[in-house]
């Protein structure tokens, strides 16, 4: 408990006050009341209520407190890390920037006095909130010269704490002796990380946006747009306190703003890695991530431990997400799992701070592996739809092929001339059918995509074909179809024609189609009748499967499934996709 | 004339024996029809067969291995298919004559002449020989081929270092698909002319011909003026 109350110190000035420099500060002493009397070094404050640094009260009137500081020699016992601003700081010992300046972060009105010299006030005192004025957080006064030298100090400050808005009803008061040119220089530079992250997520965000605008309609860009967004936000806020000296009392605000924009971030990073790797079950993920943000927000009151407990929580969750994307080979898998792991080792210990450079290098770090990881992913979608693309054309034209091919073609016309010979009337209509089957064919062959219907007209020209020639009449029959929806052109044609070889249809036999909404894409279940000739099965891949699965991939990348088995009735194909694009998925 | 037609579609089918009566018309002593490479063997391994009228693409299925089956018969192959672009490996494995579809009774006549004639050759000469071993069909390269030797209703094909292989052919069906440079010296022996050393007359009208190899193999008498003419 004691540790945690000292972090409050930290996250209330933020500065590092050594609890043992309060233990060794015994003489801390409080007493409710107005009188300017009691700057005075030498006033006699036995009777004021002694205090640990932990317990200044909130909403309780004007009051005082009277420190006494002393410079320790180098035989004073000195307790944990209090003597680094003491003993190696303090003037007068060699190799160190003198001290000679005070710093605070106040999240009060107060008045301070340095040995019963007014050094500094910050807003307007007041006996209520409505005469308080609340003054700006962070202040850093110069030590006059005549009073740097002396052995010990009296600090006295006239205080009230109206507007100081965190829920409890004392908090925690440092004032931390420094070098006035070395904190100026500090606090120069303490933006510079969070602007950087600022300027950085602005820019990804953008970038994700434009992407996903112009390149790549992936839910898992616009979620990385988001992500930045949220971080640039995050960022801007850390920023804030030195670039805009907001009043004290926004500071409790500006925390909690803090802590819910980092909490979203949390949450849309895990669902950006859900979407990116295609995991079941997202719900299921999202609410363990929600339970855990939650027992985040009450692991400590501290708002930096909250931040680094969400930020556990949210990678408690990444590491299972990624590791399984990286089991599952997918792409860019493991450069999110590095970023996950290398994060865990930085929040692994408890002492990280928003000012800390590997805080904003790890979230930084961690977007980008992310980032890249769905870069990694487009890349390789991409590519798998030029594949997709190269073998549809190569498709388009075995399919053509196959039936403008010297084979159909000469087998038909064989036929045809036996037929004219046999039944001319007949020969005309053989030849009417084979024409009409063309017609069809030359009407979807640059096609990405076509109706159901016209599919369906080319599967019964060709049947009729066929059956022309065989005298065999093989029929196809549909249940719950819709004409006008999309298919790729001469899918089912290709069972058909895979079925003709590897089935033994009877004469009278029917092809069936069986369509069905599944979710938010179609299921098609494709029957072709009979026995299969092979007594091992179906091969597993030819031509005509090829020609399928290249089709699907190209009119629906990675979102479309295939299976096939033998039934009772047949050999039976079942046909998915989704209709809207969407990521993960695969055959 | 015993045919056999292997053909899917009826109509083709109608059409080959239509063609093959009308053709062979007194000559056709049995017609039988198979519309599977299943239907064929069992038809195959029960009657004996002069020639076979094979579709290479039967329902789908690639007909090359009962090609190589049908080659190693006894048995002449005609192959009757669209797929001309097998045509070359078809005669590579001693396919009599190659009819492409679709096809004209003229041309179907002039494949099944080569057969019927006396002295009628493939279209292209085999490159390899088709011979049945253990229940499988192996190929052997006619270049390999010395000499064939006659063994009544089959053929011992001898090859260069001496291995023999049996051959399903008469002398006389093989010597139909051999490449040209193969003579027939004997009733007995076919001979790779550019194997032959030297030719001997010896006593009594006997006559020989040396092989490079040093085997010596009995030359016809009505032969023997005749291959001396091409040998010089």
């Amino acid at each position: 408990m004691r540790l945690s109350l000292s972090w409050i110190v930290i996250g209330l000035t933020g500065m590092w006050l050594p609890a043992a420099w309060a233990q060794t500060t015994p003489d801390i002493r409080l007493k409710h009341g107005d009188d300017p009397r009691w700057a005075a070094p030498d006033w006699d404050d036995s009777d004021w209520t002694p205090i640990k640094y932990t317990e200044f009260p909130a909403h309780r009137g004007v009051y005082w407190v009277r420190i006494r500081m002393i410079e320790p020699t180098p035989n004073t016992p000195v307790q944990g890390e209090s003597r680094y601003a003491y003993v190696w700081d303090w003037p007068g010992k060699s190799g160190a920037a003198p001290i000679d300046a005070l710093f605070l972060s106040s999240v009060y009105s107060f008045e301070l006095f340095l040995d019963g010299e007014r050094l500094i006030g910050g807003g307007v005192v007041g006996a209520d909130r409505t005469s308080e004025v609340p003054g700006r957080l962070d202040h850093l006064v110069q030590i006059p010269e005549a009073l740097r030298h002396r052995d010990s100090h009296l600090l006295a400050i006239r205080m009230s704490a109206y507007r100081y808005n965190f829920p409890a009803t004392h908090f925690s008061a440092g004032f931390q002796p420094v070098n006035f040119a070395q904190r100026l220089r500090q606090e120069a530079l303490q933006p510079i990380f969070p602007l950087m992250g600022v300027v950085g997520s602005l820019l990804m965000s953008m970038t994700s946006l434009i992407l996903f605008r112009f390149i790549e309609q992936r839910r898992a860009l616009w979620l990385v747009s988001l992500v930045s967004l949220a971080l640039a936000v995050f960022y801007g806020l850390i920023a804030m306190r030195w670039l805009y000296p907001y009043p004290s009392d926004w500071h409790y605000p500006r925390l909690l703003a803090i802590t819910w924009i980092l909490t979203g971030a949390s949450f849309l990073l895990v669902w950006l890695l859900l979407e990116q790797f295609a995991v079941s079950r997202k719900l299921w993920w999202l609410g363990l991530l929600g339970l855990l943000l939650a027992g985040a927000w009450q692991a400590s009151p501290i708002y930096e431990f909250k931040v680094l407990w969400i930020c556990r929580a949210m990678l408690v969750v990444a590491l299972p997400v990624t590791g399984w994307a990286c089991w599952r080979r997918q792409p860019g898998a493991w450069l999110a799992l590095a970023g996950v792991v290398a994060a865990l080792l930085v929040v692994r210990a408890e002492r990280r701070v928003f000012l800390d450079p590997t805080f904003f290098l790890m979230i930084a770090g961690l977007v980008l592996l992310v980032f890249a990881a769905v870069g990694a992913q487009v890349q390789a979608a991409r590519r798998r739809a030029r594949e997709a693309q190269l073998t549809a054309a190569r498709m388009e034209i075995e399919l053509l092929k196959k039936n403008l091919q010297p084979h159909f073609l000469l087998n038909t016309l064989t036929a045809v001339s036996e037929t004219i010979e046999q039944d001319p009337a007949g020969a005309v209509k053989f030849i009417d059918d084979l024409a009409a089957e063309f017609r069809s064919l030359a009407l979807m062959s640059g096609e990405r995509l076509v109706p159901l219907k016209r599919e369906l007209d080319l599967c019964r020209a060709h049947l009729k074909v066929i059956s022309r020639r065989t005298g065999r009449e093989v029929g196809l029959v549909t249940e719950g179809v819709d004409d006008d929806s999309l298919v790729p052109p001469a899918l089912f044609l290709t069972l058909i024609e895979n079925g003709l070889v590897h089935q033994q249809a009877a004469s009278g036999a029917a092809f069936r189609l069986m369509a069905q909404p599944a979710g938010a894409g179609l299921r098609y279940a494709f029957v072709s009748p009979g026995r299969t000739r092979e007594s091992a099965g179906r091969p597993a891949g030819g031509t005509g499967l090829r020609y399928v699965k290249a089709r699907l991939e190209e009119s629906f990348p990675g979102r479309w499934t295939f299976s096939q088995q033998q039934t009772a009735t047949g050999w039976e194909t079942v046909i998915g996709w989704e209709a809207e694009a969407a990521t993960g998925g695969a055959a | 004339m015993k045919l056999l037609l292997i053909e899917d579609e009826p109509l083709v089918a109608q059409r080959l024996e239509r063609f093959c009566r009308e053709i062979l018309a007194g000559g056709l002593e049995k017609l039988h029809s198979a519309t599977t490479f299943d239907q064929a063997g069992a038809w195959l391994a029960e009657n004996p067969v002069d020639v076979a009228l094979l579709d290479l693409n039967l329902e789908g299925q690639d007909g090359m291995e009962l090609l190589k089956r049908s080659v190693a018969s006894s048995f002449h192959t005609i192959i009757v298919s669209a797929n001309t672009d097998r045509a070359l490996e078809a005669f590579q494995y001693g396919v009599m004559d190659f009819v492409p579809k679709p096809f004209t009774r003229e041309r179907l006549a002039q494949a099944l002449e080569r057969v019927r004639s006396p002295g009628g050759r493939a279209a292209f000469a085999a490159r390899n020989l088709a011979v049945k071993k253990a229940g499988r069909v192996e190929l052997v390269a006619i270049d390999d081929v010395v000499y064939v030797q006659g063994a009544g209703n089959y053929s011992e094909l001898v090859l260069a270092g001496g291995r023999r292989e049996l051959h399903d052919k008469t002398l006389e069906k093989l010597e139909t698909v051999l490449p040209a440079d193969f003579e027939r010296i004997h009733k007995s022996y076919l001979v790779r002319m550019s194997a032959v050393k030297a030719l001997h007359s010896a006593e009594g009208s006997h006559y020989e011909a040396e092989l490079k190899n040093g085997v010596c193999l009995p030359i016809g008498r009505a032969r023997y003026k005749e291959l001396r003419e091409k040998l010089q």
